[in-house]
């Protein structure tokens, strides 16, 4: 008899095949499958000549619009204007969201509310067991509604109670983000394997201390890395909330389309892919210097404090400078349209 | 003679995980000031007596009294004050990959500071001086400021060991704090660890996978084999054949019988009958 099957536990795999990953799969594409009945199969406009040819027309149309985008000069400064403005409010938003995102993570994440507990089976899931458990599932209940509703009702939302305008735009960003990044932190940091900062735990400390000593730092490129998607993210969404009253490029396009201005809707759209693009390399570059693996092949091999520490900050600092040029933008922007909204209801008086 | 103070007591000690039974009818007394080597192959359950030993893990039956304290017993802050009493250095995972040396060394500290001060200190370190002092015991003065990735394994044992220095622990637990070293690297850090072990007055246990560090810096050594305690005594009165009936399988692969051959002290008992 070989060793190996001498071992606890051998045997239960010896006597049978796992086959649990089968099923699995099967029923993942049976779920597949099964989602393709809301399709609607209609394939009149490629079918019927008729329907093709005035589809093609109304392509034709729409691509000759498109294709003479409206390059004046003054279109041209308001569309700045207004991209910068969803920047803003995207910035915002997504900063107010990493804030309220990493509390509420830290209350929702069992590896830092609950800590280390004794609890096992059926105990470990009933969530009355101790306070601290119960503000984690209260914490979890909180994330998933502010997740559950999209970015885009929340402004709907947010229009009725505050008003139209770049704010409510990053407001409704903030909630939803604040939801999504909550989840997405407290999973990193539950996925932590417990045994890495035991030493941690070892040395005498609470709760909030293991986590800043070792759950955080070991999750941090994780988290680093998942909040620039989600500011990419956000970017791109802000523009879409601007449709529903957040401000910016989505409420002109709405507008012009509304006017079938074709060729302005195709300069502002022009301008959301110029923003979307650059945000995806700005948040590349960010990444990039982030890192904090001295193993990089790129990784800086300095010999001096200084220059030891600067490398650290340069990642950092970068991205705190880029971030508070985009608020002093925000800011002027934002003092420009309340004064422009002062003049306005002084005129109407 | 009165006996120095008990440190560790174990009475008929338990651990089971999932219904496994790890450790069994374990009994044992370590007493202040002793430097107490554990061996055993592995699977043994070595590591699980440390992590009961260190208040980390509790046991399934019997009683762990740790510096007087029933660790079963223990909650909040009591159980974090016995922690920061046993210093704990692993086999790996030791340094916490992404801090600093500098932070990973006053790690020692964080369980004697207010959690505003232990905050604080990783944006502006803390009692600065104390981890340069550390560093330099371990001869690693100009690492301070490095990424524990920058340094080798048995510079990055070093710098635990100068986080235990910070910590000042009345207990030292090292769980095969050399088996991923080389046999000269693990003879310095086993030598640094008993010189700093002697220096802070701590008591020693080291779990160790290689029986040559054995004869010089231990007064005792307990063997552990399927989870029981399996023998018990002073480092000398290790033989081939005990060691044999130890490791059983394992045996070979240990070449335990060139180490018997290049010991400084002999088997003391039997004929080599190899």
């Amino acid at each position: 008899m070989s060793s190996v099957l001498a071992l606890p536990g051998a045997d239960r795999y010896a006597r049978r095949r796992p086959w649990g990953h089968f099923v699995g799969l099967v029923v993942i594409a049976l779920l597949v499958l099964a989602s393709f009945t809301a399709a609607d199969w209609d394939f009149t406009a490629l079918i019927d000549p008729e329907e093709r040819a005035r589809a093609l027309g109304r392509m034709g149309e729409w691509l000759a619009a498109f294709g003479s985008p409206d390059f004046s000069r003054e279109f041209l400064a308001r569309s700045w204007g207004l991209t910068l403005e969803t920047l803003s409010a995207a910035v915002l938003g997504t900063a107010l969201a990493v804030v309220f995102g990493f509390a509420l993570a830290m209350a929702s994440s069992r590896a830092v509310a609950v800590g280390e507990e004794h609890a096992t089976g059926w105990r470990r899931s009933f969530m009355l067991r101790s306070p601290s458990a119960l503000l984690c599932s209260a914490a979890r209940l909180v994330q998933d509604v502010l997740r559950a509703v999209p970015d885009f009702v929340w402004a709907i939302i947010l229009v009725a109670l505050i008003g139209l305008g770049p704010l409510t735009g990053a407001l409704a960003l903030a909630l939803n983000i604040t939801g999504i990044l909550a989840k997405v932190y407290s999973e990193l940091w539950d996925s932590v394997d417990e045994q890495r900062y035991e030493q941690v735990r070892a040395s005498g400390a609470g709760r909030i201390k293991v986590f800043f000593y070792g759950i955080q730092p070991l999750a941090a490129r994780a988290v680093q890395s998942f909040t620039l998607m989600r500011a990419e993210c956000a970017i791109r969404n802000a523009a879409v909330i601007g449709a529903v009253g957040g401000g910016g490029l989505g409420a002109e396009i709405w507008y012009q389309i509304r006017f079938g201005a074709w060729d302005k809707v195709s300069t502002l759209i022009l301008f959301t892919l110029a923003l979307t693009l650059t945000a995806d390399l700005a948040s590349n570059y960010i990444r990039r210097q982030l890192r904090s693996d001295p193993n990089h092949p790129r990784a800086v091999k300095a010999h001096s404090v200084f220059a030891d520490l600067s490398r650290a900050w340069i990642g950092s600092g970068f991205a705190v400078l880029i971030v508070v040029l985009l608020m002093i933008i925000a800011l002027t922007i934002l003092i420009d349209r309340i004064s422009r909204w002062l003049q306005l209801s002084r005129v109407s008086r | 003679m009165a006996a120095p103070p008990e440190v560790f007591r174990l009475e008929g000690v338990e651990r089971s995980f999932g219904g496994k039974t790890v450790l069994s009818d374990i009994a044992l007394r370590v007493h202040q000031g002793e430097r107490v080597a554990i061996i055993g192959p592995s699977g043994a359950g070595k590591t699980t007596l440390f992590r009961l030993l260190s208040a980390v893990l509790k046991p399934s039956a019997g009683q762990v009294l740790a510096l007087g304290h029933d660790t079963r017993r223990l909650r909040g802050r009591a159980l974090r004050h016995l922690r920061r009493d046993i210093g704990v250095l692993y086999q790996n995972d030791n340094l916490i990959p992404h801090l600093r040396v500098v932070h990973n060394v006053l790690m020692g500290r964080i369980g004697h500071w207010g959690l505003a001060r232990t905050l604080l200190s990783l944006f502006w370190p803390q009692q600065l001086p104390v981890a340069r002092a550390a560093l330099q015991a371990v001869e690693l003065p100009d690492k301070l400021w490095s990424m524990p990735g920058e340094l080798s394994g048995g510079q990055q044992q070093r710098v635990a060991i100068a986080r235990l220095m910070v910590q000042r622990p009345r207990v030292m637990l090292a769980d095969e704090p050399v088996s991923q070293l080389d046999l000269r690297l693990g003879r310095e850090i086993i030598g640094l660890l008993a010189g700093i072990a002697r220096q802070m007055d701590a008591t020693l246990l080291v779990n160790l996978h290689t029986l040559e560090l054995l004869h010089e810096h231990f007064d005792r050594v307990i063997a552990l084999r399927e989870g029981r305690l399996f023998w018990e005594g002073a480092p000398k009165g290790i033989s081939r054949d005990l060691l044999r009936d130890l490791y059983g399988a394992e045996y070979r692969a240990l070449s335990l019988d060139e180490v018997t051959l290049d010991r400084p002290v002999p088997p003391s008992t039997g004929d080599p009958t190899g």
